[in-house]
């Protein structure tokens, strides 16, 4: 579903955001992106929306090439991924029922289907009955369930969720975390960048992590593992052989 | 349908937020196309005129001033009864010397060199057709007639003209070039600010795969209304400016030289149309302009 092959970020001939990654996510995984700020997962995620274009190595996305996509394909690659952010980005002015059909409207979807899916979808993230309330009426928790309603109700291949429960309190950021692995279950691949050691610890999901822009860990049912990386790697951010082993062995597993 | 719908809301909620700088931009689309409708009916107006004077409405037969007046009657009777000339005048030399003291009162030491019996005594004649092949016959046939000097036709005049209005619709040209840029740089400064007050809208859009196209419409559509009704003002403008211009030719004396500087009601149309698609032009290549600068994927 996404594979990176030995893809490079450089960003303005300076920082190295992502230096040399190859990994390949299928169909229906839940994958943890995790590292420090500045590792590189917020641009591990732009790289799969097209948002950036990699200076080196080959994307895949949904059966797509990005390196050979034309800029005018990109929105139609969009409409197989969903976003969700840390900070929501639901539009102030629209209510709850509107920022989600905003989605299917601004796509061009008839009238019947923004009629039928918007209410089904609101009922999945559990906020039929707040669908006429504004933003700024709901809890954080409740505008990141509006925000993955609105990511989600175009029944996307592929949801990105870049630190969605960086700005909840433990008991949403759970609850959050639970509806993303309840949509995994429908078969939408999940990609979820964060920070959260709790939750990634608690879900046993496969995880990715990197350091300096490279990947440093892959493993199928892992961690946080805060200890091994923040311990032993070293800060000039070549692969150490640690982190080879680990690497060699998810591959195994 | 929800496409539609979806348009015209945003194109209305982008006017609404944004009235200042959309009344500017109109405005200055307003006055540049009323600029344009101007020049246009200048030209017409002139075209017109000058067609039906092409060769001067009247012309002057200079008499030798050294001739018997009794030739001078002679050629009189002779231009009266000719079947082609409607009526003359006749201007002796003492008249011609009132005229000319006129003129120079206040170059006296020009007209003292100037002496009544020197100035050639004329025949100012209007013939009954303003064709002007007629006219240049006319005048040709009476410049072989003996004691006659010169005949001189309105063609000089009318070439002043000619070039008077062709600067001033050079002027007018250059001043609707002028607001034309304006009007470009003011909507795109509209649209601009009203991308920018969609910023969220729009990064969400895009999010979530909506086409380039898609996201501009709204944007190229509001560009193009504030292009229509900047024109469509400039062209109702220009209408009561030609209304009052040619009320003001026809109720005036001093201006009554002007009075066949019409514009065809055919012609006016042709201002109407022009106008009214420089004004979305403008309006489409402001906007245009904007979209590609700050909305790309």
């Amino acid at each position: 579903m996404i594979r990176f092959d030995n893809v490079t970020k450089i960003y303005k001939g300076e920082t190295r955001a992502v230096n040399d990654v190859s990994l390949n996510i299928t169909k229906g995984e839940f994958v943890f992106l995790v590292g420090p700020s500045g590792s590189g997962k917020s641009t591990m995620l732009r790289l799969m929306t097209c948002e950036e274009k990699a200076t080196a190595g080959n994307i895949h996305v949904a059966g797509k090439d990005l390196s050979k996509l034309n800029s005018w394909r990109v929105p139609y690659l969009r409409r197989n991924i969903g976003s969700v952010f840390q900070d929501f980005k639901l539009l102030p002015n629209k209510t709850v029922y509107e920022n989600v059909a905003f989605a299917l409207e601004v796509i061009g979807r008839p009238d019947g289907v923004i009629r039928t899916q918007v209410p089904a979808i609101l009922e999945l993230v559990g906020l039929e009955d707040k669908h006429r309330r504004f933003p700024d009426e709901l809890s954080g928790g409740e505008q990141q369930r509006v925000s993955v309603a609105r990511a989600f109700v175009n029944r996307p291949l592929i949801l990105l969720a870049d630190e969605p429960t960086g700005n909840l309190d433990p008991d949403t950021s759970e609850e959050l975390t639970s509806l993303l692995d309840r949509i995994n279950r429908t078969g939408t691949t999940v990609v979820m960048a964060t920070h959260d050691q709790a939750i990634v610890n608690r879900m046993r999901r496969r995880v990715v992590a990197l350091r300096h822009g490279e990947l440093v860990r892959d493993e199928q049912r892992g961690g946080y593992g805060g200890e091994s990386e923040h311990g032993s790697a070293p800060d000039d951010a070549a692969p150490s052989d640690d982190a080879s082993t680990e690497l060699r062995d998810a591959h195994g597993s | 349908m929800s496409r539609i719908r979806y348009f015209a809301r945003e194109t209305w909620a982008n006017i609404r937020r944004n009235l200042t700088l959309t009344f500017a931009a109109i405005l200055t689309v307003a006055v540049g196309v009323m600029l344009v409708g101007m020049g246009l009916m200048a030209g017409y107006a002139s075209g017109n005129a000058l067609d039906r004077w092409e060769g001067g409405v009247q012309f002057e037969v200079f008499m030798d001033p050294q001739i018997d007046p009794s030739q001078i009657d002679a050629l009189g009777l002779e231009l009266e009864t000719h079947p082609e000339i409607d009526r003359i005048e006749f201007f002796s030399s003492e008249e011609a010397y009132g005229l000319v003291s006129q003129q120079m009162a206040d170059q006296p030491e020009l007209l003292a060199q100037v002496s009544p019996e020197a100035l050639p005594p004329s025949y100012r004649v209007v013939p009954r057709s303003v064709e002007a092949e007629l006219i240049e016959s006319l005048a040709a046939q009476f410049r072989q007639r003996p004691g006659v000097m010169s005949v001189q036709t309105g063609r000089e005049e009318v070439d002043a003209i000619r070039t008077w209005f062709s600067s001033f619709q050079g002027i007018v040209l250059l001043l609707s070039i002028v607001l034309a840029g304006a009007s470009v740089m003011l909507i795109f400064n509209s649209i601009r600010v009203a991308m920018f007050a969609r910023r969220r809208e729009i990064e969400v859009m895009k999010l979530v795969g909506a086409t380039n196209s898609f996201i501009r419409f709204p944007f190229m559509l509001e560009g193009m209304l504030h292009g229509l009704i900047g024109g469509i003002i400039g062209a109702i403008a220009a209408g009561a400016l030609r209304g009052h211009v040619e009320g003001l030719f026809s109720r005036s004396d001093i201006l009554a030289f002007f009075r066949s500087f019409v514009v065809t009601s055919d012609q006016f149309t042709t201002v109407v149309i022009v106008t009214v698609i420089a004004g979305v032009l403008v309006g489409m290549i402001g906007s245009a302009f904007a979209a590609s600068r700050f909305l790309d994927v």
